[in-house]
This record gives structure tokens, sequence and C-alpha cells, in this order.
């Protein structure tokens, strides 16, 4: 019974390993790439998995070996996903950003002063320089175009699932705050 | 390949989402929620510990009847598989309510075809209007930041909320994004 618990808990076990990993790595290398530090802890916490699963195996040899490794194997990328989605949040979310700005800050800030210390220009300066880089826009003769990547079938999906969860309604947060303070003034 | 149990698990757990999600559909199209991720997180949570109340008393109290799972740990099995999809879908979700601008920005290219875009073109179409400003007040609308002499300042949930995010980012080495 021990080692079933065990064996549900090596999902776990593996993204404690992922994290540990992934910051190891950002801290000893500043030049190395927040994606390539991602991807070497979601590796790293991968064969910590597989290992335990293996070592468990050997203490309480199982009838059936690959199903519950298989289960393992799927929680733990989904876990893994969750966990680079929440490094990624502090590297590109807005409202973070916002929020540091405003701590920063003494006595608050204005909305004007927030915008002169991050705007719109500068999220899409930042935003269209990563995708020119990461080859999924391309810049031609003063003009930026759209390419099949990844980034344009993730946009695509997002665009769909916004509609089927809005319907026509096709209200996100933000808009639902623009339509409501417009109605408050 | 999968024994019974295994399958079992994922049937279940996807079954699980997917009523949730189903549910979350039908209260979304009847009235948005005004914490939209909070109203998720319950709703996903409830009908997780619908399912896995329903399987343990039945293999508690009933001798195991269904016989979909079969001990303890799997149900614990079910419960990390089902919290893992439930979390993806809501990290997936924060992209779909708020607005990515890098997908608007992609979105916008596919839009301009061959033409393409330039810089400028760009910036009128993303402005502080539309990217920043119901941001920063949708930040007071959550009780992350309040204003007050026209000045916006951190609420305590504010604070903790962005030191979590500093100290994970310190940690890491790495300066402030966004």
């Amino acid at each position: 019974m021990f080692f079933a618990y065990l064996t549900v808990l090596n999902p776990v076990f593996g993204l404690l390993v992922n994290s540990l990993a992934q910051v190891t790595i950002k801290r000893l290398f500043s030049k190395i790439s927040l994606l390539s530090s991602k991807i070497f802890g979601f590796a790293s916490g991968l064969a910590a998995l597989i290992l335990f699963q293996v070592y468990l195996y050997s203490l309480n040899p199982p009838n059936d070996k690959f199903p519950v490794l298989l289960l393992n194997l799927l929680i733990y990328a989904l876990l893994g996903q969750c966990y680079s989605e929440f490094v990624g949040i502090g590297e590109t979310s807005i409202r973070i950003r916002v929020l540091r700005e405003i701590l920063e800050a003494e006595g608050g800030l204005s909305m004007e002063e927030i915008l002169n210390r991050y705007n719109a220009r500068e999220i899409v300066d930042v935003r269209l320089a990563r995708l020119v880089r990461g080859g999924q826009v391309i810049y031609k003769n003063g003009r930026y175009y759209s390419k099949v990547s990844v980034v344009t079938a993730i946009a695509k999906a997002l665009v769909i699932m916004k509609r089927i969860i809005y319907g026509n309604k096709n209200t996100g947060k933000t808009e639902v705050i623009v339509r409501e303070s417009a109605t408050d003034q | 390949m999968f024994s019974a149990i295994e399958m079992n698990i994922i049937f279940l757990g996807i079954g699980t989402f997917a009523l949730a999600f189903i549910l979350h559909l039908v209260v979304w199209r009847i009235k948005i929620p005004q914490n939209q991720a909070k109203a998720l997180l319950k709703i996903f949570f409830s009908m997780q510990l619908l399912i896995l109340s329903f399987l343990a008393v039945d293999l508690i109290l009933f001798d195991n009847n269904l016989s979909v799972v079969q001990t303890v740990a799997d149900l614990l099995h079910l419960f990390l598989f089902t919290v893992a999809l439930t979390l993806v879908y809501i990290t997936a979700f924060s992209a779909i309510e708020a607005d990515s601008p890098t997908v608007m920005i992609v979105m916008h290219m596919i839009e301009a075809g061959d033409r393409g875009l330039s810089e400028k073109e760009l910036h009128s179409k993303m402005t502080d209007e539309t990217l920043l400003k119901p941001r920063i007040r949708y930040l007071e609308y959550n009780n992350l930041a309040y204003s007050s002499d026209n000045k916006y300042s951190l609420t305590k949930q504010g604070l903790y909320f962005v030191r979590a995010f500093i100290s994970f980012r310190k940690l890491m080495r790495i300066k402030k994004g966004g």
C-alpha cells in the first residue's frame, strides 16, 4: 500500500525536481534564456520521475509496469506546463509589471505616471522584437508579416476558445472593465 | 496497453473536467462572473469534490459496487490528474480572458495578410487605451490596488501578490519583466 502512495506522488516529486533544477540553472548561468532553463527543468523532472518509478518497481514489482508510468507521465506533463506558465507570468504579465512600478514608487502613481514608466509602445515593441527573433513574424521593407508557426496556431486557437466561451458577447475581462467604466462616466 | 484502473482514472478525469467545462460554459453564457478566475476554481473544484465523494462513498460504504477505482490510492491518483487538468485550463484561460498582447499582434498581422503592417499601424491599433488602462482599472477592481487623490497604491493583497513574484524572480536572478 505504501508503494501505491509513493507511485501516486511521483509526478509531484518530478515537479519538485523540475522547479529546483530550473531555478538552480537560471541562478548559476545568468546568460541562459528563461525558455532554456524551463526545458532543462522539465527534462530533469522527467528523468527523476522515470528513475524513481523504476526504483519503486524494483522494490515492489507490479503485474503491469507501463500503465501507471504513463498516467504519471501525463500528470507530470500537465503539472510541468503549469509551472512553466507560472514562471512565464512573471516575465510577460502586464499587470504584475504595473503592480511592481506602483510598489517601487513611494506614495503611489497616477495613471499618467504609470504610463510614463510603462506603456503600450513598450509592450508592443518588446513582443514584436521577441516574435521577430523567434521567427514567428517576418520583418521586410519596413513592414511586419505573419508566418505560419506554433504562435499563430495558438493565437487562432485562443480566439476560437474565446468565441466558444463568450459567444456573441465576445467580452473578456478587460472589455468588461472598459465597458463598465464607460458606463460609469 | 492500459489496465482497467488506469484507463478508468483517465476517462473519469477527462469526464469530470468535461462536466465542469460544460457547467462553466453555461454559467458564462448566462452571466460573466465578476471574478472569472475565482468562479472557475469554484466550478472545477466543486465538480471534482462531487465525483470524488461519490466514488469514495461507493468504495468505503458500498463495498466498491461500481468498481471504477479499487483503492484510496486510486482516488488520490484521480484527484491529482483532475487537479492538473484544471490548473492547466485555468492558466490557459487567463490568456483567453485578458487578450494577450502577443495574440493581438499576431491576429492583427493575420488580418493584414500580404499587405503586412508597419510599426506605426500596429501602434495605432494597440494603444494605452486598449492595452494598459483597462488592466490598471482591473487591478483596482480586483482589490490589488486602490486609487486615492488620483494616485494608485497597492492594497495588502496586491503587495503580497507582487512580492511573491518579485521574490521568485530574485531567486532566479532576473530583472523585471512585462
